[in-house]
């Protein structure tokens, strides 16, 4: 795939989100998880990023953090090199015009009392774009890109009308109608079925082809983000243990989390498989100080090191960074 | 061949709607060899699950087995009684669900649930002997001793789904029915669960029947395929056989949307792939005409015969010849 | 079904026809329900009797306009000076100065809807909007309504407008429906919030949130329409508490003294002395107002069947 080497339009650095649960006025804190520490990562222009990671690990707070659904609690994100952390009024509203995001369920993700046309017509209502005709226009173009042809039948549809692949084709036209230069695609085929989610990556490939927009896209699949994606960042429990080009990460996985998720994934199709084994059958117990996340669960875990202290993420070559003492 | 563990044969299964019965099953049939493992493959709503259900004699109320037999160590499973049939669930036919980790009762140590599971079943036990089955159910599914006593909030996912196959082997069945066991879980954990599976299947001689949406998953534990589309099984074989040499169209795409790790991606924008959203076919004719790049005319008159393309691999199309 | 939706088939792009698509929308979600409502028993009695009370409302003028001597306030019967029972010429009887009790019981049914409907409405309006924006905004705003509502539903409402007409002597019928509304709407607003809250977080929110939705947008156009079904549910609750409320302010003498309400007619039944003396003037009204507010109960517990049943929550409280 052609890695387009250029400057990064997102840049997400040492960002942390913290979830406090049971705070109440008087100021009692009660559990504190953390679901992102000190992520720090680039996205290029034009390129499919993958966020790759288990359930509960924060790829999803990555996303929210970046459409400002939530505030981290430090760290800067800057898109095209502007802070937008707590951006409000006229500049959120430009944010937003440039920065979409496709959610998980589209079951859930679209308003069972719009049409398919107020759907996907909202994003110009709200920013004031085009009049009646244009916007229809519009409207029809953007679900003819996301291939719902012939666009006319679907307009005045409602949700409980389409299956789940159509109704995730909405959110993508919906996405796309403000032409974003950036787009968050959030596990978009974990509720769908297999042919229908080859159809959405086939989709989403394409318009990254057509449009050039970039893409975050979170995902827990190896094989999605192998085939998809430029770069991977693979997280575990909030903190980002590999960053590098798909191949390199995916294929010659270096951190033994990484390595343990292709142990992990279905044998069938992955030819070269390797069989590394780090990880442990039974877990050693969690450490009270502060420690490498995957050291209770890590077969190459050393001793008085790993147990101790954070690994930081060093460079192994110019795209390939990992977060792991062995290195 | 009389020896197989479970055999189907032209099992359909039907839901009374307003209109008349709606088949959710149509015509199927397979064999399950004692220690054999079939995967039924299929999307959301192809009936897998149904099968499953109507096996284990659990379909809710509206519906009911219209047709076909299921013999099971000679009895038939679709005609014994109520009765005989409380016998047979759990003890020689068990049943682990997709969702079935949240069936624990949260009040009750996990160690108490299996003994009261086995005690049900097996009443004339010791409680030494019951001790000494639950423990060894553990080992098998990996779970240390010590936490025998642990309530099952204590417990991560995937223990808790570990402590469910182990009830659902607590009375030596030989016939285990998963439900997409895994399909909740994280790649890392469902690749553990597998492990677990396989490895009681192989040791205690089991005969498996694996449902699932997810054809890698399938690949990966079962000995057996059977693709399922619209109520009617489409292509049954060896899972070789099903996975490198597709015979039915819609096999060919559930193996072609198969993602793989390779060191160059998959041209995701040159495989073609058919549209699955083209809505239901039309009745009488092959369920998957409508998605079908090579239906004809021949496929809307009715739903082609099985044919043969060896002596453990059968696709039913009717062009089934014509492209291989 | 897939095709119900696609209406004309010159679609166009004015505005009447948005308003086309949208209405087919609520007509075939009002469809959907009643076709689950018109299986509940319980809620075909309470729409009948419904019907039978808006009727009386919609005939309530025609005694008026065939013979003066019928209108239900001023209409004194020439000929009767007292209390007379049912006859071919007064199918109810007269009361004590010989007006008609029938034609008076057809003009409280008038009342009753009056009353009962446009209070509930104001309440319901309020409700929903404190209860959306409470749920909505969340934190401080959400902590001040909500003690707020908390305060006013502890007020006794009758006890606070038996105050107010002691303070400002009879009170307009207009301002006994605006004060009743003004003091059932915390009850709604707490179930509107509590809906608003679990879709607060919904993706669809909240994917509008994301496009760069106002609060407003999203509260109007995205949360109203998902809490309206609700509301309305609420609305046939707050009718039945209303007409309640209005009857015993009116039996208790703090009524309009200007409408003929059936709480007012058993005020004078009791004030007249004719409490046991006229079965045919006391019970008529009585049975009306117990009738009348049991079939709005009905209704509501018929349309809690309709809605998702995990919203059932027991408001009874008059």
């Amino acid at each position: 795939m052609n890695t387009r080497v250029s400057s990064p339009i997102l840049s997400m650095t040492d960002v942390t989100k913290v979830y406090r649960s049971g705070d109440s006025l008087l100021g009692a804190s009660g559990s504190r998880v953390v679901a992102l520490d000190r992520i720090s990562l680039d996205i290029n222009a034009g390129e499919i990023f993958g966020l790759v990671g288990e359930s509960g690990s924060g790829k999803t707070t990555a996303s929210r953090l970046i459409v400002g659904l939530e505030t981290p609690d430090d760290g800067r994100i800057r898109f095209d090199g502007k802070d937008i952390v707590g951006l409000k009024g006229r500049a959120r509203r430009e944010f937003t015009r440039q920065v979409q995001v496709i959610f998980q369920d589209p079951y859930q993700s679209l308003n069972a009392h719009l049409s398919i046309f107020d759907a996907v017509c909202e994003p110009l209502v709200i920013h004031g774009i085009g009049d009646r005709a244009s916007r229809r226009t519009r409207v029809c173009e953007a679900l003819e890109t996301a291939e719902l042809t012939p666009p006319e039948v679907y307009l005045n549809r409602y949700p409980h009308q389409l299956s789940g692949g159509q109704r995730q084709r909405v959110a993508i036209a919906r996405a796309m109608i403000l032409e974003p230069r950036f787009l968050i695609a959030d596990e978009p085929t974990s509720m769908l079925d297999a042919s229908i989610s080859f159809q959405i990556f086939r989709l989403l490939h394409r318009l990254r082809e057509t449009f050039g927009v970039t893409m975050l896209f979170i995902t827990h699949s190896l094989a999605a983000a192998r085939n998809l994606c430029d770069r991977v960042g693979v997280i575990y429990r909030g903190r980002l243990v590999e960053l590098g080009t798909a191949r390199e990460t995916i294929m010659h996985p270096r951190h033994p989390y990484t390595k343990a998720l292709l142990d992990a994934h279905p044998r069938y199709g992955g030819s070269n498989h390797h069989g590394f084994g780090t990880l442990l059958d039974v877990e050693r117990p969690r450490p009270e100080t502060d420690h490498c996340l995957f050291y209770p669960r890590c077969r190459l875990a050393v001793e008085n090191t790993c147990n101790l202290q954070a690994p930081k993420m060093k460079n192994l070559d110019a795209a390939h960074r990992v977060s792991c003492f062995l290195f | 061949m009389t020896t197989a563990l479970l055999e189907v044969d032209n099992l359909s299964i039907g839901y009374r709607t307003a209109t008349g019965i709606n088949l959710a099953v149509d015509g199927v049939s397979f064999q399950v060899e004692r220690g054999g493992s079939l995967g039924l493959v299929g999307e959301s709503g192809c009936g897998k699950t149904t099968i499953g259900m109507g096996l284990m004699r659990l379909l809710a109320s509206n519906a009911r087995i219209v047709s076909g037999q299921a013999l099971f160590e000679g009895e038939d499973l679709t005609t014994v009684s109520e009765k005989r049939m409380r016998q047979i669930r759990w003890r020689r036919i068990s049943m682990i669900f997709q969702a079935a980790m949240n069936a624990l009762n949260p009040v009750h140590r996990v160690e108490d649930q299996i003994a009261e599971a086995i005690m049900t079943h097996e009443p004339d036990l010791s409680n030494h002997a019951v001790a000494h089955r639950s423990k060894s159910l553990f080992d098998l599914v990996k779970i240390p001793e010590s936490r025998l006593r642990d309530y099952p909030h204590q417990f991560s996912g995937g223990m808790r789904q570990r402590v469910i196959i182990a009830m659902a082997l607590a009375c030596n069945p030989s016939l285990i029915i998963a439900d997409e066991p895994t399909t909740a879980l994280d790649v890392i954990v469902q690749n553990q669960i597998l492990g677990a599976i396989g490895t009681f299947q192989k040791e205690m001689n089991i005969g498996m029947i694996f449902i699932s949406h997810d054809l890698a998953v399938v690949a990966d534990v079962c000995t057996h395929i059977g693709v399922m589309h619209a109520g009617s099984l489409v292509e049954y074989g060896l899972r070789q056989e099903v996975l490198d040499c597709p015979g039915h169209p819609y096999t060919r795409m559930l193996v072609g949307s198969l993602l793989t790790l390779s060191d160059e991606p998959a041209d995701l924008a040159g495989l073609v792939c058919p549209t699955v959203d083209n809505g239901p076919a039309m009745s009488g004719g092959c369920p998957v005409q409508t998605n079908c790049p090579n239906a004809t005319a021949a496929c809307l008159r009715g739903q082609a015969d099985w044919v043969a393309l060896s002596r453990t691999h059968r696709v039913r199309c009717k062009h089934a010849g014509e492209q291989s | 079904m897939s095709d119900k939706n696609i209406s004309s088939p010159t679609r166009g792009n004015t505005s009447c026809h948005a308003a086309d698509r949208h209405r087919s929308h609520w007509v075939e979600r009002f469809l959907d329900g009643w076709s689950v409502y018109r299986k509940n028993t319980i809620g075909r009695i309470g729409l009948t009797l419904l019907g039978l009370f808006a009727l009386m409302a919609l005939v309530s003028f025609i005694p008026q306009w065939v013979s003066p001597i019928y209108h239900p306030m001023t209409g004194v019967d020439p000929l009767i000076s007292h209390s007379t029972g049912p006859s071919m010429r007064h199918w109810l009887g007269t009361d004590y100065i010989g007006r008609d009790i029938f034609s008076q019981l057809l003009a409280g049914a008038r009342i009753a809807f009056m009353v009962g409907i446009s209070s509930a409405l104001i309440s319901i309006l309020f409700g929903t909007s404190i209860g959306m924006v409470a749920g909505y905004a969340g934190r401080r705003t959400d902590l001040v309504l909500m003690r707020l509502a908390d305060m006013i539903m502890v007020m006794p409402t009758l006890l606070v407008v038996l105050i107010l007409s002691a303070l400002f002597g009879q009170l307009n019928i207009w301002v006994i429906v605006l004060v009743i509304a003004l003091f059932r709407w915390p009850g709604v607003a707490r179930v509107i919030r509590s809906q608003t809250l679990s879709l607060r977080h919904r993706p669809f929110i909240e994917a509008a949130r994301v496009s760069g939705a106002s609060h407003l947008r999203i509260i109007f156009r995205h949360i109203l329409p998902n809490v309206m079904p609700l509301a309305l549910l609420y609305m046939t609750f707050r009718v039945t508490s209303a007409i309640i409320i209005e009857a015993a302010l009116a039996f208790l003498g703090f009524g309009d003294p200007g409408t003929v309400s059936w709480g007012m007619m058993l005020q004078w039944v009791w004030k007249t002395g004719h409490m046991f003396q006229a079965p045919y003037w006391l019970l008529p009204p009585g049975i009306c107002i117990s009738l009348i507010t049991m079939a709005f109960y009905m209704t509501g517990r018929a349309m809690d069947d309709v809605l998702d049943p995990r919203l059932r929550k027991e408001e009874t409280q008059a």
